[in-house]
């Protein structure tokens, strides 16, 4: 089935003397799609079990000591792992593949998941797999990843993983070693395209492969390379970016007074989580004020700070940066904003608390710390209307602390019902994709999308019958 | 072009009395204290913190008396110094609230000095720029900070306090060779400051190097090279009080570097090495070690490779001259001064600061609290106000960690003993990046 591929000639590197797999791709593609999806299905099922095992415990603790061992922070290795069980468990699964809200109920029949689907009479579809995915990985995460790769291989697709070379061994290592014929159908390049080396493989791969979809989970700068010259591919294949994104956390603050406690301790679990360095975790805050005092809310502050305190998680120094978060800070207080930090950690817990705007939107590259860099950092801008909360977000990314974020992801909010009413709009209005509660910044609800994007909807298509073909209807 | 040095370096008249600020009380407090004697010699710890205790609200009331569009006035409130912005200051401030107030080297790169500095320090006719040479990676610019003849004058006496002190005596005649060219006394603090205190003192000083002419693109950091006549007038001269001022770079290239033929043409050119610095002569250096190959860690390796080569004589029978390492930075109008040490001996360089700097040792970079009792031998971050600094409150992290040293109330030095009127420390490192694990942005 070479020739599907369309083959760059002037080029000497061949692809597929280096990738062997290459040339089985097209073979592949036809095995699976022969396959029912409700087998495939019950076998990643199966895998929970094994996960549960003493086997699987083992598998699992083997990862933990190798990404502990690469520099992964050992607090958030540990939450990933824990999860990693969850996309496997046929609860799970269930809630993924019958999923009301992307429209795959209609597939559930007597609890069997049925690819072909009868409207009516005279129109049914079938839902299809793509054909060839590339997976783009990225380095801080591994359960984005897995989870891309089981779905795919359970919608029918043949996968190709381009992992980062931090966590691209963990990855294939854990598909390899699950009982699963998963692996069979999933390749990896592991390619590096900042290496001059790696960038022209990379590239041919990119064009010459009849790819269905790219699927990036990345940077600004891994996502310009992929979708750049995904371009120049035949097939043009769909590019579906997760872009960087952040989270913000929005209180009212006539609840911030009746739920101090609450509220103090939820965000500082929000925040802790992960480091802050989630697409979800809240790197912005907006408070209310519908009590129309201008009252400072020291007391909230200081507990922040001390429930901040009780969830520390050390990481690693940054010497140079502790200089760039101070000139931050004192700039902050010289321009009339309050800095809170810890008594027991310095400036590693520090929160700000501005009116009206960011302190930070005139502060230039050199004296701010990117949300990247910085941990347990959390600026509090006062507000008196959710336009001040739009206007403020429209430019969220103009400022240097967060000029590579593409849009908000995560709305945490903390208020009663009409407010939170109200920041559901607003959500809509800056094209928020979750509004969550504090359970829910680095968990995933099964049935939510990912960025806007059900993947299970992206991995396949609907093949359409339409008209009065007689055939026999799944069983 | 009015300089001392081929036109280059600090007026010789700094004419102070121009200066409306020369009335101020806290000025002319500051005189009285320097005109009563070298207090280095004399203060014990308690009163160098007794003296700084004394000066703290004077400091404080002098900036705000002295104020430019109020900007101490709201500084100190927004930095808990004071009650309100118009200027009343807390009733019960300590020395250790100075540290409020701190400046990071970096907040003075590009024109980051201008908000901060007082009435007085505007016209910048009256004053010289200071520059570093801005070869730190990624940062914006050179540090650049502007002196006023006042704060100069102050420091004639200050930088005279401490190398007077380190020496063991007034120093007031001899010649003296900085390893620099005198165009860098226009902008080189240390160039500028030190060249400026030895000729006020009647020294006879003259440079190494010269700037040569080159294309217009290049720094003068890329057109300096060596003015062989100098040195060598000076390496030849018989006086019995030389003071040889070089860096540790210069120090390497001039006689480490030179090997088989190129060491002949040095020793030809120069007639040295061996250079005789007279009985009384000594050898000053500063620096860091940037410029200098990677298998040397440290200036005391390029000091003990050379200490064989610099006599403190007028013959190969002469001692090798003592060492005297002085840290000097473009923030700081003072030096931190190291006493006269034997190039080959291995007790730590110890740099102690005048008593009008207070100097305190921070716990870290994240917390920048000041220590109490510094443990001898840790690493702490430096932190200090050069309370005769009047253009601008100068209260500075440069990113420097030192050690903290031994409580030590005298010292004994290659020159005899001393009084230490404050605890020294011992330089470490410059803050560095640890790149460690770094998670990427990225979706999860």
């Amino acid at each position: 089935m070479i020739g599907i591929f369309k083959k760059k000639e002037h080029e000497n590197i061949n692809i597929r003397d280096k990738f062997n797999w290459i040339d089985g791709l097209e073979n592949q593609r036809l095995e699976l799609s022969g396959q029912d999806l409700e087998d495939r299905l019950l076998e990643i099922k199966s895998v929970h079990l094994f996960l549960k095992s003493k086997e699987g415990e083992k598998l699992i603790h083997s990862l933990f000591e190798q990404m502990v061992g690469i520099g992964f922070p050992e607090a958030s290795t540990r939450i990933e792992l824990n999860l990693l069980s969850e996309i496997f468990s046929p609860e799970t699964l269930n809630k993924m593949f019958f999923n009301p809200s992307n429209g795959l109920r209609n597939s559930f029949h007597e609890g069997r998941f049925n690819d072909l689907v009868k409207v009516d009479d005279t129109f049914s579809y079938m839902i299809a797999p793509k054909g060839f995915i590339l997976i783009v990985g990225s380095s801080n995460t591994i359960l984005p990843v897995i989870t891309s790769i089981i779905l795919s291989y359970i919608c029918g697709n043949v996968t190709v993983c381009q992992l980062s070379k931090l966590n691209g061994d963990i990855i294939s290592r854990f598909i390899e070693s699950i009982p699963s014929n998963c692996s069979n159908y999933t390749h990896y390049t592991n390619l590096d395209h900042a290496e001059q080396g790696d960038v022209n493989i990379l590239k041919q791969i990119l064009i010459e492969i009849p790819w269905n979809i790219i699927n990036v989970w990345g940077g600004e700068e891994a996502n310009n390379f992929y979708f750049q010259n995904t371009l120049k591919n035949p097939n043009r294949p769909r590019v579906l970016n997760m872009e960087p994104l952040t989270g913000i956390v929005i209180i009212q603050k006539s609840f911030l007074d009746n739920n101090l406690r609450k509220v103090s301790e939820e965000l500082a679990l929000s925040i802790c989580e992960m480091g802050q360095q989630l697409c979800s975790s809240p790197t912005e805050g907006f408070i209310f004020d519908d009590c129309n005092t201008a009252e400072e809310n020291n007391e909230f502050f200081i507990s922040l700070i001390d429930d901040l305190e009780k969830n520390f998680i050390d990481f690693d120094n940054f010497e140079t940066s502790y200089f760039k978060l101070d000139r931050m800070l004192t700039y902050a207080q010289d321009n009339n904003s309050k800095v809170y930090n810890s008594q027991k950690y310095g400036n590693k817990i520090a929160l700000i608390s501005s009116k009206n705007h960011s302190i930070f939107r005139k502060v230039n590259d050199d004296q701010s710390v990117s949300i990247h860099e910085r941990r347990n950092f959390l600026e509090f801008i006062g507000v008196n209307s959710f336009d001040s909360i739009l206007e403020q977000i429209n430019v969220i990314n103009k400022k240097y602390t967060h000029n590579e974020i593409k849009k908000i992801q995560t709305i945490l909010v903390f208020g009663e019902q009409d407010f939170n009413t109200h920041v559901l709009k607003l959500a809509k209005r800056i094209g928020a994709y979750r509004v969550v509660d504090a359970n829910y910044i680095f968990a995933r609800h099964p049935l939510e999308a990912l960025d806007g994007s059900h993947l299970i909807n992206e991995f396949t298509y609907h093949l359409s019958v339409i008209g009065s073909i007689p055939y026999q209807p799944s069983q | 072009m009015s300089g001392p040095f081929s036109g280059y370096g600090i007026t010789p008249d700094l004419n102070v009395e121009n200066f409306s600020t020369s009335s101020d009380p806290y000025y002319k407090q500051i005189k009285d204290i320097l005109s009563s004697g070298n207090i280095l010699e004399t203060f014990s710890f308690d009163e160098t913190t007794q003296l700084q205790q004394k000066l703290l609200y004077p400091y404080l009331e002098f900036f705000i008396r002295n104020d430019n569009n109020d900007y101490y006035k709201n500084l100190f409130f927004n930095r808990g110094l004071a009650k309100n912005n118009k200027g009343d200051l807390k009733s019960n401030l300590e020395l250790k609230d100075l540290v409020k107030l701190r400046i990071h080297s970096d907040d003075l790169r590009d024109d980051g000095q201008k908000n901060r500095l007082v009435k007085h320090a505007e016209n910048s006719n009256e004053g010289m720029f200071f520059k570093s040479s801005g070869t730190t990676v990624g940062t914006t610019g050179p540090v650049d900070v502007f002196r006023s003849n006042l704060t100069l004058s102050l420091s004639r006496a200050t930088n005279g306090n401490l190398i007077d002190w380190s020496i063991g005596k007034k120093i007031d005649s001899g010649e003296c060779l900085f390893h620099m060219a005198p165009e860098m006394t226009d902008f080189l603090a240390f160039a500028a400051i030190g060249s400026d205190f030895l000729r006020h003192r009647g020294l006879d000083v003259s440079f190494g190097a010269k700037v040569k002419s080159g294309p217009k693109d290049t720094t003068i950091w890329q057109r300096i090279g060596p003015d062989i006549r100098e040195m060598r007038k000076f390496f030849s001269s018989p006086s019995d009080k030389k003071y040889f001022i070089a860096s540790g770079v210069g120090l390497y290239k001039m006689f480490m570097e030179p090997v088989g033929l190129k060491k002949y043409g040095m020793k030809l050119m120069l007639n040295a090495p061996p250079v005789y610095l007279g009985k009384d002569g000594v050898l000053m250096i500063g620096g860091g070690l940037k410029r200098l190959p990677e298998e040397i860690t440290s200036l005391s390796q390029v000091v003990q490779a050379t200490g064989e080569n610099i006599i403190a004589g007028n013959n190969r029978n002469g001692d090798p001259a003592p060492v005297i390492d002085m840290l000097g930075l473009t923030e700081s109008i003072n030096v931190f001064i190291g006493v006269p040490t034997s190039p080959f001996s291995d007790e730590p360089w110890v740099k102690y600061p005048h008593p009008l700097t207070y100097v305190a040792l921070l716990n870290s970079p994240n917390d920048l609290t000041p220590v109490e009792n510094p443990i001898p031998g840790k690493e702490y971050l430096l932190f200090y106000v050069n309370l005769m600094t009047l253009d601008y409150v100068e209260a500075i992290i440069p990113g420097d960690f030192v050690l903290a040293s031994e409580m030590q109330s005298n010292i004994t030095t290659a020159l005899g003993d001393r009084n230490v009127s404050q605890p020294g420390f011992i330089y470490s490192r410059r803050a560095e990046q640890n790149e460690g694990f770094k998670i990427r942005e990225g979706c999860g």
